[in-house]
């Protein structure tokens, strides 16, 4: 086992550790917030503690990923190219993480599964661009083509975040804002204690974890796949 | 609270067949490196017997 191997399973196992105690805060120790008075929302309402840092870390991994295209452009070194792919899996399994659990939230809050309003849009039109993204490196064969046109593409894919985070800011949503002012449509808010939000703090800090835990495990796969192709490559043109 | 379960259930599943799929792959990747440089190294032991 190397130094970076054992790192990678540090990592793995402090993210596990975590999760299990901000499972345990979020069900034993989080209180029901004062505003809420029907059971079902309340009992929905612990949807938050893990719905909103599923979108953090995908908002987290296209950051990483758009970084990493740009270093890529710019250097040309395969190391970029990686954790681009890398962090771009990671970002769209957690976006749909939270597509689905907010969906889920929605049903309970909103009573429906799913509206076309400017937070739910930009999160759908996010979620394509991106699997896009992975269907274009399907497509492409050639690696330094496939690395040029990902990062190109990861790059305008980047804008729908921004976007994104802001439609509950700049448009009229019922979606409700955790930080900050929103729309005044909103429905599903709720009144935030000290205790909600040490604890949704610490989930935050867990998923972070979580995310680089992944990142580590994920890179490392991708570049056993590389030497694999390469060594392929070699035996065919021996 | 069907809600709440349901979600949870979402986080887990998916979570879990994205860590398993990222094993799986490393596995299977492991193995045809192994059968490859296996192959390499007859390929190697037979051309240095026709050398000889």
């Amino acid at each position: 086992m190397t130094s970076s191997d054992r790192w990678t399973a540090v990592l793995i196992a402090v993210a596990g550790l975590l999760m299990i105690a901000a499972i345990g805060l979020v069900f034993g120790v989080a209180p029901d917030p004062v505003n809420l008075e029907s059971p079902v929302e309340r009992f929905s309402q612990r949807i938050f503690y893990f719905h909103v840092p599923s979108w953090w870390v995908g908002f987290l991994a296209f950051t990483v990923a758009a970084a990493a295209a740009a270093l890529y452009l710019i250097t040309g070194k395969e190391r970029w190219d990686v954790i681009e792919l890398s962090s771009i899996e990671i970002g769209l399994t957690f976006i749909t993480i939270g597509l689905i659990t907010g969906s889920i939230w929605a049903r309970s809050t909103w009573n429906t599964w799913w509206t076309w309003e400017p937070r739910l849009t930009t999160a759908a039109i996010g979620w394509l661009t991106y699997a896009g993204y992975l269907m274009l490196r399907g497509a492409i064969d050639h690696p330094q083509r496939r690395a040029r046109f990902g990062a190109v593409f990861c790059l305008i894919a980047f804008l729908s975040v921004p976007i994104n985070f802001m439609a509950i800011r700049w448009w009229r949503t019922i979606h409700p804002v955790v930080i900050g002012t929103g729309s005044p449509d909103a429905q599903g808010g709720f009144a935030t204690g000290p205790t909600i939000r040490l604890i949704f703090l610490f989930c935050l800090l867990t998923f972070t974890l979580l995310y680089f835990a992944l990142l580590s495990l994920r890179v490392r796969t991708e570049w056993l796949s590389r030497r694999v192709q390469q060594v392929k490559q070699q035996m065919m043109f021996r | 609270m069907t809600y709440m379960v349901a979600a949870y259930a979402v986080i887990w599943i998916l979570t879990f067949l994205f860590v398993a799929s990222i094993f799986l792959r490393q596995r299977s990747l492991r193995s045809d490196l192994e059968i490859i440089e296996q192959l390499v190294r007859s390929t190697g032991n037979r051309n240095n017997q026709s050398m000889e």
